[in-house]
């Protein structure tokens, strides 16, 4: 045990060095990043009528940690053992350590992720004076510290369930029972819900907002705080203390089970069949497709969680029922150029890593760049089409609006935002070449924040590198979408529109060309 | 059929191959040996394109390696130490993706023959992560020799198979050899060198201390000297 924390308190400063090495700017990009965000969330929230009174903070708070425990019981079935690295399981599961100490390793390394999420939200909260920062910062760590305990516990009570024989189907039914039991619970001493059967769409927004957003942040603020607060707290530590004896005295065996989930084994159906034969890019473009479908089955619960959480932020916001539609489809597509590229690195990004075997195959640098590009865009394309052609159902026209002016305006944004794509995903491959020590994947999962900064850091830098190429196109896709709902459409904006489709188009194929010959540059590795 | 000559490299001031000669015939297997830091691993890279030399010329069955890389490559077929597969493309799916880039026809065929000698049958369907480490070896070279390479290149082709894979993997490369291919294998076991190779070239510090047959290597052993003690003197 002694040797186990030993590894532990040095796994942590060397975290904690390398995040603070000046080698290392992903951190301070990150975490400059998450405070301006962070800030500006805080203020939103402060400014803005709440619906919540302070005195429901601990109810709401408690909401947000449940589901926080409720989901971790939940992915738990599938996968009932605490998230172990390869090389961890490698060393310590095959160590003569006790699960406990496991699970209790797993708790400590995880911790300077939470102190530094938790510091984060502090500093964020500075303009609100330095007492109120620091509630926030402790009561952001005591929610994350929560939801570790509650993951933790979750994984180790499932494990147990597995070793006598309950499959996957009836643990999920046992982890849904215990969810809904939670959230009883929790909702007995939450606000009030509006009537549903007088304004639906508010009872909506209340759920979502109780489920996602601003609670954890009213949770974060309000935890803490003094007197009326306090039973709650005492009851959450409780809850935490007893889930944490709990999970040491379940005691589950995970070790197969944290192997298995160390592989990635899921798999699904290619997105379209490669033909036997045709230009190399092609292949390359297929092989990019095929594995980001895959990359999305996987995170399709975290997606689905990312759009209700913008469905329903930005429709709280809107002041009509027409503004919240077009803020709604405005917003996922702006989300999808700005970030899309940074959670879909399956092409040079990846690619890198195996450039010795990749450079031995018969394919030019053109070819693998342009392949990686199309790729991405062909995964990504299709999701602009599908909001836009959603878009184009859901909001309606201005009445004076010709019928044929519809079909013309979506087919031109569509076409804006291919070549928008195109784009944004050769400006993220070209920065991969361009730095590859920074930003191509090395085979291991990074560390949290540190790859939070790298992903921050390279989506600001992307974005802002794109915003002048793609500023025209971006006023000619918001006339077009303008004259979609308000006006007549004019020819004028279809062939803006055209232009812009080009002339993106040409800076996206130059960007692929530039990039190609940096990467036939003569490549000395040692 | 593979041709270098006076193939050098240098790493900034530190030279890693100096000045090679060497052919390697169709039919014939050479073995590259050497201690480690003698220049194998930058040698079979200037060879497969990986890395430009500083100085020499590789040909691949006539072609240039670095005037027509898509010509030698594609006659080229490179399997490396450390498999380097992609992690959401199935076995089939890697097969599929070697054929595409390689023009290969009757790949079911020569799929299905390859499994079977690698005993990768009914494992078409898996993703890298749920294979052994031999076992995404044994894709490797299954995609390495799909498209029947005039030149094959196996950089320590062995590590992490099993025996009944090594005797396998033996075995294809003697095949190729004897279909007309020529192969080079770098190796730190002497004794697969010994079984499948018909000449040995030993570098030392990137140059060469021997190249010649392996009964022109005996000849140069001293008395109920092994070959292995022959190499360690010759490299110590």
């Amino acid at each position: 045990m002694a040797g186990l924390g030993w590894l532990a308190a040095q796994q942590v400063r060397a975290r904690v060095q390398r995040g603070l090495s000046t080698a290392s700017p992903a951190l301070l990009a990150g975490a400059g990043f998450a405070t301006l965000i962070g800030m500006a969330a805080v203020s939103a929230v402060a400014r803005s009528p709440l619906g919540f009174e302070a005195r429901h903070a601990t109810g709401v708070a408690g909401l947000s940690l449940v589901s926080a425990i409720g989901w971790a019981w939940i992915t738990a079935a599938g996968r009932p053992a605490p998230a172990f690295s390869r090389s961890e399981i490698q060393w310590l599961i095959t160590a003569p350590l006790r699960r406990r100490d496991l699970v209790a390793y797993r708790f400590a390394v995880t911790q300077p992720a939470l102190v530094a999420l938790a510091a984060v939200a502090g500093v964020a909260s500075l303009p609100f004076g330095p007492l109120q920062a620091l509630r926030v910062a402790i009561g952001t760590l005591l929610l994350l510290e929560l939801a570790l305990i509650g993951q933790l516990f979750a994984a180790s009570a499932q494990a147990r369930l597995a070793s006598w024989g309950l499959g996957v189907l009836p643990r999920t039914l046992v982890a849904v029972c215990i969810v809904l039991g939670l959230w009883a619970a929790v909702f007995w001493g939450a606000p009030v819900p509006p009537d549903a059967s007088e304004d639906p769409m508010l009872a909506l927004d209340w759920l979502a907002d109780a489920i996602v957003a601003r609670p954890l942040l009213v949770a974060i603020a309000g935890l803490p705080i003094a007197g009326p607060m306090l039973p709650g707290l005492g009851l959450l530590l409780l809850a935490a203390a007893g889930m944490a004896v709990a999970g040491m005295v379940f005691d589950g065996p995970f070790e197969e089970h944290a192997l298995l989930a160390s592989r990635p084994a899921d798999r699904g159906r290619a997105l379209y069949p490669l033909a036997g034969h045709g230009p190399a890019w092609r292949a390359i473009a297929w092989r990019g497709a095929t594995a980001v479908t895959r990359q999305a089955v996987r995170a399709a619960p975290a997606i689905a969680v990312m759009c209700v959480s913008v469905v329903f932020l930005v429709q709280a916001r809107a002041n009509s029922p027409r503004d919240r539609e077009i803020q709604v489809f405005g917003a996922f597509i702006l989300g999808l150029f700005a970030l899309a590229p940074t959670f879909v690195q399956q092409d040079l990004h990846d690619d890198l890593r195996r450039g010795t075997w990749l450079r031995a195959l018969p394919i030019r640098s053109l070819d693998l760049v342009r392949g990686a590009v199309v790729g991405g865009t062909l995964t990504m394309w299709p999701a602009h089409a599908a909001i836009t052609v959603t878009a184009a159902f859901f909001v309606p026209s201005m009445p004076a609006a010709p019928d044929y002016s519809r079909p013309v305006v979506v087919l031109s944004l569509i076409a804006i935002e291919g070549a928008c794509t195109y784009a944004s995903f050769a400006m993220s491959n070209a920065m991969v070449v361009a730095w590859p020590r920074w930003l191509q994947h090395t085979g291991e999962e990074a560390a949290g924040l540190e790859n939070v900064g790298r992903l921050v850091g390279a989506t600001a830098l992307r974005n802002s590198l794109l915003l002048p190429v793609m500023m025209p196109s971006a006023v000619a896709g918001g006339i077009a979408f303008a004259l979609l709902f308000r006006v007549d459409p004019r020819l004028a904006a279809v062939a803006w529109a055209a232009v812009s489709t080009s002339l993106v188009l040409l800076f996206g194929e130059w960007v692929v060309r530039r990039t190609a010959r940096r990467l036939d540059a003569p490549w000395d590795e040692a | 059929m593979l041709e270098v000559s006076g193939l050098g490299k240098s790493y900034g001031g530190r030279l890693a191959v100096d000045g090679l000669d060497f052919t390697v015939a169709a039919g014939e297997v050479l073995g590259l040996v050497g201690p480690n830091g003698a220049g194998k691993t930058t040698t079979m890279r200037c060879i497969a394109g990986i890395i430009p030399p500083t100085t020499g010329v590789v040909r691949i069955a006539g072609h240039d390696i670095q005037r027509e890389p898509l010509a030698a490559k594609r006659r080229l077929g490179f399997i490396p130490d450390e498999p380097q597969l992609f992690d959401l493309l199935t076995v089939d799916e890697h097969i599929a993706f070697t054929a595409r880039i390689y023009e290969v026809d009757q790949v079911a065929a020569r799929r299905d023959a390859l499994f079977s000698r690698l005993e990768l049958t009914g494992r078409g369907q898996d993703l890298p992560g749920a294979l052994s480490r031999g076992m995404r070896q044994k894709v490797a070279v299954a995609c390495g020799l799909l498209p029947e390479p005039r030149v094959i290149l196996f950089d320590e082709p062995l590590t992490g198979l099993d025996p009944v894979a090594i005797r396998a993997i033996k075995a294809l490369m003697r095949e190729r050899a004897d279909a007309g291919a020529a192969v080079v294998v770098s190796s730190h076991l002497l004794s697969l060198v010994e079984e499948i190779a018909d000449s040995l070239l030993v570098l030392k510090e990137g140059r060469r201390l021997f190249h010649g047959t392996l009964g022109e290597m005996r000849a140069e052993l001293a008395p109920g000297e092994s070959l292995e003690d022959g190499f360690l003197r010759m490299t110590g």
